[in-house]
């Protein structure tokens, strides 16, 4: 599915003493299959972009289409492609309400209409991708792991099969590996389905892993948006609006500027955004002569 | 060294869903000094938090014992005084401001401990000014960041005028710059002269700390400084304790065959380790 | 309805004699006039209760806008109440529609009865308009106070309205959020009979309980461990003191009331 965003603007509270201008003229376009991930400090509009792309905020002006269609329509075409769009909120474990995890995640399928059997096997596939399986199905969701829970309420939107998914900072506030799972249930979504997915995120190791297209947002409006390498190349202009870069490329500009490198007439590329490309850059320098 | 946390021994144990005890702590002794910054990292599950609310009897030991700056925690009489001289600030920014005025719930606690009104009033001040939120004096915490309203609840501690602050995973529900801010305050209260104990799970906050203790299955895994913590990168990682970048980077080189020093804990020294390779 | 549409029982921050009155003073006074307004029954009378208000309100400077917005809620309410009074009244005829017989008592009726409803709002706003929620529950406590030897829990009473005030915004944000979620799982809310609409909200309650009980687990935790154990031995950072104006207000006050009884009994107006 093809994600069009049009002039984006959104004001809230408009017309009353204490409207604010969320978001200013955003337009991008999101080809199926696409790892963006939409990154800004809070406040800076990416919930609001977010609850637009599947029609729960409505723009002031400007249009969001999936597939060409204008989502804020009243066709029943507009509607069936919204439903096409899997949001998973900020602390989506907050959402579960069943006795048995495996009925939790039954929930959306059967509001799609499936029945009872369909439900139940979309749902353990769903459980599946995301490493909940076996004895756990029958638990309560109450009774798990902060991790187990969250993916378990993820696991909830991705058994209605959505084209585009959509993760709210999916790993905020986890125990390290909690925060793991998760991104290695994300990478496994990846894998299996052709699924289109905007992530966002605080943690710029997480973005640089993952992520395939960086968006980023000041004050509601879209100020950058390319590779993360391109994005993370503008690292002084990241950390002026209060952003973080990922701590390999941090690391890797530090070690770029060591005077002694220069004398020894070591040329070090800096560009490594992961904790992964910076071993193998240092390796390949210094390993070389061990 | 004059110690003001004692523990001695400390057993916990909690009944599961089916009835069956599961322990939490498994015999913990320890001793904190006066003044120190001591970081308590650990998987969940490890016993971090069960710890941190036996040190101001929020829970009571089921066998051993401690002392709060001397005061035996099961000695009902001394409960209030306990709870006044080791304060504590919790994850949870929202849930734990009473009431709907900023200054109001920093009142709370002196207001309980029996406080007078004037000298309530300049406490209430000067904890708004240690956390920089005095302009937010009069407003609603639900209108403030989860970074300001943890700040509040510092402040709501500091009112207490406690010696030791312990802080359970402060910044877990916080973004970069909340984070930052907190940690920013820690620091300030530690050099203020208060004993300062951060239960968290980022490497990188425990790394600003004195010492670092770290707690698996309910006993003590590693206690000393970062620098002696962090040389033990192996066996961190082998405990799935995540590693700040630059020791984590340092070990996979060391593996990778590179010959780096064992107790590199910063960028920086990593860095400059690198450099002066040949 | 956003939270922020809901005038009643907010404060309006202002520096005014009024808002500067003892809470105490304002709550009894509150129930003092709101019985007066039920003893009214000539329009002399309700002059004098709309002047007092009146003075009160020009006093306090909450713009008279703003404390009318406290009425849209309670709008249909007043009309209904005017309109019944007005058609089934008995007495003298003036009009006849159909069925329906207007009289000159049932347009005297329907006429206090508007403006009793409309004072007594108006009144009750000015209370919580002009007094801050913890000096409400504080004043509150105090008055419940002397009914402690009964067994009325003043102290617990008090704590609890101020939680609850401080913790209505965050379970209202919760339940748009659980609401948004569940929306997006492709829950439906808004269509359906009755029954199928009670059922519709189990996924909004069950998540809306379970968060109720972790806020109320973790403020537990945080109130003891900042010494919290009820009222006993806590001091107050703005202890209430009675002065000078509390003692003029409640002389107002008196007099008003002596006025009204007065008229009343001796049919003075």
């Amino acid at each position: 599915m093809q994600l069009k965003v049009e002039k984006l603007t959104h004001i809230y509270s408009e017309g009353l003493p204490f409207e604010s201008l969320a978001m200013t003229d955003v337009s991008f376009t999101m080809e199926q299959g696409e790892f963006a991930a939409l990154i800004g400090h809070t406040g800076s509009g990416k919930s609001t972009l977010i609850q637009h792309i599947n029609g729960l905020l409505k723009p002031t002006s400007g249009h969001v289409y999936l597939d060409g269609v204008d989502v804020n329509e009243k066709s029943p075409e507009a509607r069936a492609l919204r439903r096409r769009i899997g949001l998973v909120f900020q602390y989506p474990e907050y959402q579960l309400f069943e006795e048995t995890v495996l009925k939790d995640v039954c929930f959306g399928p059967k509001n799609l209409g499936l029945s009872e059997e369909e439900a139940e096997e979309v749902s353990r596939e769903a459980l599946a991708l995301v490493g909940i399986t076996g004895e756990k199905l029958e638990r309560s969701p109450f009774n798990l792991s902060g991790g187990e829970k969250r993916r378990v309420a993820i696991a909830g939107v991705l058994a209605m099969d959505p084209e585009l998914l959509i993760l709210d900072e999916p790993t905020a506030g986890l125990d390290p590996r909690g925060h793991a799972e998760i991104l290695d249930a994300v990478r496994r979504i990846r894998e299996k389905k052709n699924m289109s997915i905007i992530m966002v995120s605080h943690n710029m190791d997480d973005v640089a892993s993952l992520a395939d297209r960086v968006l980023v947002l000041e004050d509601g409006r879209l100020i950058m948006d390319g590779s993360p390498r391109e994005i993370f190349a503008r690292g002084e202009e990241l950390r002026a609006i209060g952003l973080e870069i990922p701590s390999a490329k941090d690391f890797m500009e530090k070690l770029a500027k060591m005077p002694a490198l220069k004398e020894k007439g070591l040329e070090i590329d800096d560009g490594a955004i992961t904790i992964d490309e910076a071993q193998e850059e240092i390796l390949k320098l210094f390993g070389s002569k061990a | 060294m004059e110690s003001i946390i004692s523990v001695k021994d400390l057993r916990f144990a909690y009944e599961d869903e089916e009835g069956e005890l599961q322990t939490v702590l498994d015999g913990v002794s320890l001793e904190i000094e006066k003044g120190s910054f001591v970081a308590m990292v650990g998987p969940n599950g490890s016993g971090k938090s069960t710890l941190a609310k036996n040190l101001n009897a929020l829970l009571l030991p089921q066998s051993g014992k401690v002392y709060a700056d001397g005061m035996d925690t099961s000695d009902d009489s001394l409960l209030w005084e306990i709870r006044r001289s080791v304060g504590m600030v919790f994850q949870n920014p929202d849930n734990q401001l009473v009431s709907a005025v900023v200054e109001d719930d920093i009142a709370f606690g002196p207001e309980n401990i029996g406080v007078p009104p004037e000298e309530i009033r300049q406490r209430v001040d000067s904890a708004l000014e240690a956390v920089g939120m005095s302009r937010f004096a009069k407003q609603a915490p639900h209108m403030l960041s989860g970074g300001q309203k943890q700040r509040i609840a510092i402040a709501g501690v500091l009112a207490m005028q406690p010696d030791v602050m312990v802080f359970d995973e402060p910044t877990a529900m916080l973004d970069p710059r909340g984070r930052g801010e907190i940690m920013a305050i820690i620091e300030q209260l530690h050099d203020a002269g208060k004993t300062v104990i951060l239960i968290t799970h980022f490497m990188e906050e425990a790394a600003r700390a004195d010492r670092i203790i770290v707690l698996k299955d309910g006993k003590i895994a590693a206690d000393g400084t970062p620098r002696e913590i962090y040389s033990m990168s192996e066996q961190l990682h082998g405990m799935k304790l995540e590693l700040p970048f630059a020791v984590e980077l340092a070990r996979r080189l060391r593996a990778g065959g590179l010959d780096l020093p064992a107790d590199i804990l910063s960028e920086e020294e990593l860095a400059e380790a690198l450099c002066s390779l040949k | 309805m956003a939270i922020k549409d809901i005038t009643l029982g907010q404060y309006y921050p202002a520096e005014s004699p009024v808002h500067r009155l003892d809470p105490r003073t304002k709550i009894v006074g509150t129930v003092v006039y709101m019985v007066s307004l039920f003893c009214v029954n000539s329009f002399s009378a309700f002059a004098l209760s709309i002047l007092l208000l009146g003075t009160v309100i020009a006093v306090s400077k909450v713009p008279l806008r703003f404390i009318a917005k406290g009425l849209k809620p309670v709008l249909i309410l007043i009309i209904l109440t005017m309109l019944i009074n007005l058609f089934l009244t008995p007495g003298e005829l003036l009009l006849s529609l159909g069925p329906l017989k207007v009289t000159e008592e049932g347009i005297y009726r329907a006429a206090f009865m508007a403006l009793r409803l409309v004072l007594l709002i108006f009144g009750s706003s000015m209370l919580t308009l002009t007094t801050k929620p913890i000096q409400l529950t504080d004043g509150m406590e105090a008055l419940m106070k002397p009914f402690e030897k009964i067994g009325l829990p003043a102290h617990e009473l008090a704590m609890m309205m101020t939680i609850a005030l401080r913790f209505i915004p965050t379970l209202m944000d919760e339940t748009d959020k659980i609401m948004k979620a569940q929306t997006a799982r492709g829950a439906d809310f808004e269509s359906g009979n009755f029954k199928e609409k009670a059922k519709a909200l189990v996924p909004l309650l069950v998540p809306l309980f379970v968060s109720a009980f972790r806020i109320a687990g973790d403020l537990a935790m945080a109130m003891e461990a900042r010494c919290y154990r009820g009222g006993e031995g806590r001091t107050r950072m703005n202890p209430m003191r009675y002065s000078g104006r509390d003692g003029a207000a409640a002389l107002i006050l008196a007099l008003y009331l002596a006025v009204i009884i007065f008229s009343r009994t001796l049919g003075l107006f």
